[in-house]
């Protein structure tokens, strides 16, 4: 396992080579964050190359106070908004919506369980993108608490009570759809 | 105790902040509270299920990283070359000891930069004195083979160097001559083979376009670009060869990409060259 901090120094001091290996460590995960934030594939892979570039044109201010997943990340934000800022008239398409519901009942389980999948995705993209940011940085890109509080600037009792609110505002979501779907 | 404590529990553990087990007071909580064990229930479900499973870009994202990286890397070393050769010079002589310096005075590079700079010193002074415009013009042709030789001394001298910085700065002396020297020629060519910096590798390929004719060297280029691991320094080895090489060694660079001796973000590549050089 790289150690992704010492290699980001390393990106600093002028070994641009090793920025390779970062990309190629978190390439997929950013990737899917920009996905799960509700942009399609193609805005998605131009974010996270508009990421890197970014990595590599601010690696002096790299100060390896935070872990640098959480500070690639903060960039990864960052684009994300000054993307949307640039074109106002855009609005957050969700390919994570497009999926459709399995109308026919069926007591197979592996159909049980996509249904359920393609409802908690629908749910997930249902709420606000800021709850819905806390929950895809915890939840799928795996970012502890510490690093998600850095990355949002707000401290760990806030960071859990907004947790807390936006998995509250997803299980609501969640059972609306199933009521629906029933 | 209430049921929020008893969430951010179950958060905290699932999103492997929290390793701590249920308390005794906690499962007592819960077990008395059949809402709070559904609510916890769907946490637990929504955070093991294999939602989604994690999407792979395409390649294209590879190959434009790729080439940012290398246009990054070409601007870092020309002027990271520019530098070493014009500026670490001085600075080491600041921090070196007075027997070190004149050490350093007597190796051969340091003769053949004094040597260089006299020649060129000569050159100028004697195109300013004579009169005689036959006599200027061959000792000018005389005095420029020697100083090219003596750069080309140098930047052998440079090359075999162990540090990335310093054979980087004989890639840049190597760019100063017309690179004619075939031993200079070979010498690059070898260490774009085996040198562990990719830096100077890709300076030395940058350097190789300079090259009038690499007739002799492209078949040696292209067995390096199909056995290259580094997707960067296969991709630069393979405009290389699309840019300047003859339309045999062109041919048998897409025969190796069709038959998919080459790294599929490379084929790609190569296929978008084409097409450019075609248009």
């Amino acid at each position: 396992m790289f150690d992704e901090k010492e290699l980001m120094f390393q990106v600093k001091a002028g070994q641009l080579s090793q920025l390779a290996i970062l990309f190629e460590n978190n390439k997929v995960q950013l990737f899917n964050y920009f996905i799960r934030t509700g942009n399609n594939r193609s805005l998605s892979e131009d974010l996270v190359q508009e990421t890197f570039m970014r990595v590599l044109a601010y690696r002096s201010s790299f100060s390896g106070s935070s872990t640098f997943k959480s500070w690639m990340y903060g960039i990864a934000r960052n684009t994300i908004a000054e993307h949307y800022r640039k074109n106002k008239n855009q609005t957050l398409n969700c390919d994570m919506d497009d999926e459709e519901l399995i109308n026919e009942q069926t007591l197979a389980e592996e159909y049980e369980t996509k249904q359920k999948n393609v409802i908690f995705n629908k749910s997930l993209a249902s709420i606000s993108a800021e709850d819905r940011e806390i929950i895809v940085l915890s939840r799928f890109q795996q970012l502890n608490y510490q690093e998600i509080s850095t990355l949002l600037d707000c401290n760990l009792n806030t960071l859990k009570s907004r947790m807390r609110n936006a998995v509250n505002k997803l299980q609501m979501s969640y059972q609306k759809l199933v009521g629906e779907n029933n | 105790m209430n049921n929020q404590d008893i969430i951010d529990w179950k958060i905290a553990s699932l999103a492997n902040n929290n390793a701590n087990e249920l308390t005794k007071e906690m499962q007592t909580y819960l077990k008395g509270n059949s809402p709070l064990q559904a609510e916890l229930h769907f946490i637990e479900q929504f955070w093991e299920n294999d939602i989604k499973p994690e999407i792979t870009p395409s390649d294209k994202l590879d190959v434009n990283f790729y080439q940012m990286l290398s246009r990054a890397q070409s601007a870092q070393y020309d002027s990271s070359a520019q530098i070493s050769v014009h500026a670490s010079a001085s600075e080491e002589k600041q921090s070196l000891p007075l027997i070190e310096t004149v050490k350093r005075w007597l190796m051969p590079t340091a003769i053949a930069q004094f040597a260089t700079l006299s020649l060129v010193f000569a050159l100028g002074f004697n195109l300013n004195q004579t009169s005689n415009n036959q006599q200027n013009s061959e000792q000018y042709s005389g005095l420029q083979k020697e100083i090219s030789s003596l750069t080309t001394v140098l930047a052998m001298s440079m090359l075999e160097k162990d540090t990335a910085s310093e054979r980087l700065s004989g890639v840049a002396y190597s760019r100063q001559t017309d690179l004619s020297d075939p031993l200079l020629v070979k010498q690059l060519i070898t260490l774009l083979a085996r040198d562990k910096s990719t830096s100077v590798r890709l300076a030395i390929i940058n350097s190789l376009g300079q090259l009038s004719s690499f007739d002799s060297s492209e078949q040696q280029i292209l067995t390096l670009a199909i056995k290259e691991e580094n997707l960067l320094v296969q991709m630069e080895l393979c405009r290389l060869l699309l840019n300047y090489g003859s339309i045999d060694i062109k041919k048998s660079l897409t025969e190796q990409a069709n038959l998919q001796f080459l790294k599929p973000e490379v084929r790609e590549f190569i296929q978008t060259q084409l097409t450019v050089l075609y248009i």
